[in-house]
């Protein structure tokens, strides 16, 4: 059972119709301007729900305590920045399940430099229409058994051709014998750029 | 004298990053991909600390620890995985989440 929601914050009333945000499709959370969650609206709760985050991104938490760790720094600076410039964050993204091929946008607003209102719009959403499990296998599954994939962005290297791709299945959740490894992307961004400072 | 850390991965890229990140912390490390070639180091030169993946080709890392413990029983182990902890891993043995976050990763090593 869920806990009761909090009231919608003060901070905002001046400027956001409370209402309105309690109805739209949209997951909204507002944050503090420390990433603590002082409000979600009921859109957010139910996609949390349906996605296994409930216990990750409740009322009073962290917003950074559902985010992968390498990413969290990313996302406090770019919320720090939002805050101390009023400038928006705007990032579009992709959330896909094995089913659903799901792209989202995320936008954090600025709210008088105290508070941000950080809103996930789904883009798009369509089914995959995957080649067969078979012929995935074949093309990514290593003569051992095993498959590498990318710990940071989640693309598994082809067994032959080595090149690096997404296989929606095994974004969710990884192949039982999979090895995470780092794609050179990966190893570019999260460890020669920020990484070894 | 810095701690020697042996260091098992059988990704080549995840090799790299780990030896520079625990050279950089004062470790001596040494670094290979399987399990047959990790018992081979440890047959040959004496490690405090051995940190594997999980999920390797010819080997598991828990299947490694199992033979290190038994065979090296003051090596401490630490295991790295994208996967969580199996019901078969003992609680014992830290267990460190890839992608690795450093902080994370030093901390279990300091245990």
């Amino acid at each position: 059972v869920s806990a009761p929601r909090r009231p919608f914050p003060e901070l905002l009333r001046p400027a956001f119709d409370a209402a309105a945000l309690e109805q739209v499709e949209s997951n909204i959370a507002v944050l503090d301007a420390d990433g603590h969650i002082l409000w979600v609206n009921p859109a957010w709760v139910r996609f949390a729900q349906e996605n296994g985050a409930e216990a990750r991104t409740p009322e009073g938490g962290s917003y950074f305590d559902a985010i992968s760790p390498p990413l969290r720094d990313f996302y406090r600076e770019a919320f720090s920045k939002a805050l101390a410039t009023g400038g928006v964050f705007d990032q579009e993204y992709e959330c896909s399940t094995p089913d659903k091929r799901r792209i989202f946008r995320l936008r954090a607003l600025p709210v008088e430099a105290r508070a941000l209102l950080v809103e996930h719009s789904l883009v798009a959403e369509y089914d995959h229409g995957e080649p067969s499990h078979e012929a995935i296998a074949e093309r990514y599954v290593r003569e051992d058994g095993t498959l590498l994939q990318c710990s940071h962005c989640r693309r598994v290297r082809a067994a032959s051709t080595h090149s690096w791709e997404w296989v929606r299945q095994w974004v969710a959740a990884p192949h039982p014998e999979t090895s995470h490894g780092i794609c050179p992307s990966c190893v570019g961004f999260y460890w020669g750029l920020r990484g070894f400072k | 004298v810095s701690p020697r850390i042996l260091v098992v991965d059988d990704d080549d890229a995840t090799r790299q990053v780990l030896v520079r990140v625990l050279t950089r912390e004062g470790f001596t490390v040494a670094e290979c991909g399987t399990r047959d070639e990790a018992l081979d180091h440890l047959r040959a030169a004496t490690f405090d600390l051995l940190l594997t993946d999980f999920v390797m080709p010819r080997g598991s890392g828990l299947e490694l620890v199992a033979e290190a413990a038994r065979l090296y029983p003051a090596l401490h182990c630490v295991v790295m995985s994208g996967h969580p902890r199996p019901e078969e891993a003992s609680t014992a043995i830290a267990w460190v989440e890839k992608p690795i976050d450093v902080e994370q990763l030093l901390a279990a090593l300091a245990r």
